[in-house]
């Protein structure tokens, strides 16, 4: 309930407030931005947190981490590993490499159902004609301006 | 009167309309009858640069050419398929023969989105070491084929 929450209010915040140039870019600030809606107020001497839900007034869903702040603590360090795992996501240039590199986080079988996702989504894109390609960010689904529309084709020579 | 025939482009216009569209915006110049256009170009978000170069001569079929980085290194000695030709790399993008491509097509609405779209592929295959773009594939007789 804490991430689900935590994600679409920092996602809520991050389209209402910045421009992105490709869902990536958005996933990644969306992210970095969770702990921001997080209220920490300072209590005797230690802090307590605060994530109000929404739709229930008073319940406070780090009501948990209060009792136990070894809790919070487990919250912030796994923040900061997965920012981290994405930096290294966001350094990488080739989807080969990012291949390589979700295999060293996350494993061989997760890595190749990311990357055939990828792929699959590409591929059924252009079978209906939906497929475009935007300047510096190459192919992309939607009416992104400046984009050209990839007409069908055939890719000829040995597959070898 | 509609002849059902287009008129091809000539290199002049495929030069100016490949200069304007923002994905394969670069430099080229057109000399002793031939256009060569430089741009780069990536296949997605995850991808590459890659320094795309389209050889054309009018009346002829466009070659594409990745001068960089070298696929070669990047394919570790593997061949690397749908290419006419391995070194330097050039690419089989549609079906010769065929109207995939006509000589009244614009290069930049066509064998350039088909560019991302083949690196995109390339990139897949150099992890998975399958070809998922589909595509026909001929006898190695047909691989002399004057085509892009």
């Amino acid at each position: 309930m804490i991430i689900t929450t935590l994600v679409s209010r920092s996602y809520e915040w991050c389209v209402t407030n910045r421009e992105y140039d490709n869902e990536l870019e958005l996933l990644f600030d969306v992210i970095r931005h969770m702990p921001d809606t997080i209220e920490i107020h300072p209590v005797h001497g230690g802090v307590q947190w605060f994530i109000w839900n929404e739709t229930t007034a008073g319940e406070n869903f780090a009501e948990k981490w209060n009792r136990r702040p070894a809790r919070a603590e487990a919250f912030y360090a796994w923040h900061e590993r997965f920012c981290s795992d994405l930096a290294q996501l966001e350094a990488v240039s080739g989807l080969d490499r990012l291949g390589e590199v979700l295999k060293g986080l996350f494993g061989s079988r997760p890595a190749t159902a990311a990357i055939d996702s990828l792929t699959e989504r590409v591929s059924a894109e252009r079978r209906t004609g939906n497929l475009r390609v935007a300047p510096a960010v190459g192919l992309s689904v939607g009416a992104i301006p400046s984009s050209t529309t990839v007409r069908a084709n055939t890719f000829y020579g040995s597959n070898r | 009167m509609w002849t059902g025939r287009r008129k091809p482009l000539t290199r002049a216009q495929q030069f100016v309309n490949l200069r304007g569209n923002p994905i394969s915006r670069g430099e080229g110049e057109l000399r002793a009858g031939r256009l060569t256009w430089r741009y780069t170009a990536t296949p997605s978000p995850l991808g590459r640069d890659y320094e795309i170069r389209i050889e054309f001569k009018q009346g002829g079929r466009p070659q594409i050419l990745v001068d960089g980085p070298d696929l070669h290194a990047l394919a570790a000695g593997r061949r690397i398929p749908h290419l006419y030709q391995q070194k330097p790399p050039r690419l089989c993008l549609y079906l010769p023969r065929t109207y995939e491509w006509q000589s009244w097509m614009r290069l930049d609405q066509t064998v350039v989105p088909w560019t991302a779209l083949w690196l995109f592929y390339f990139e897949e295959w150099l992890v998975s070491d399958k070809w998922k773009g589909g595509g026909m594939h001929p006898d190695i007789d047909d691989d002399n084929e004057e085509a892009a």
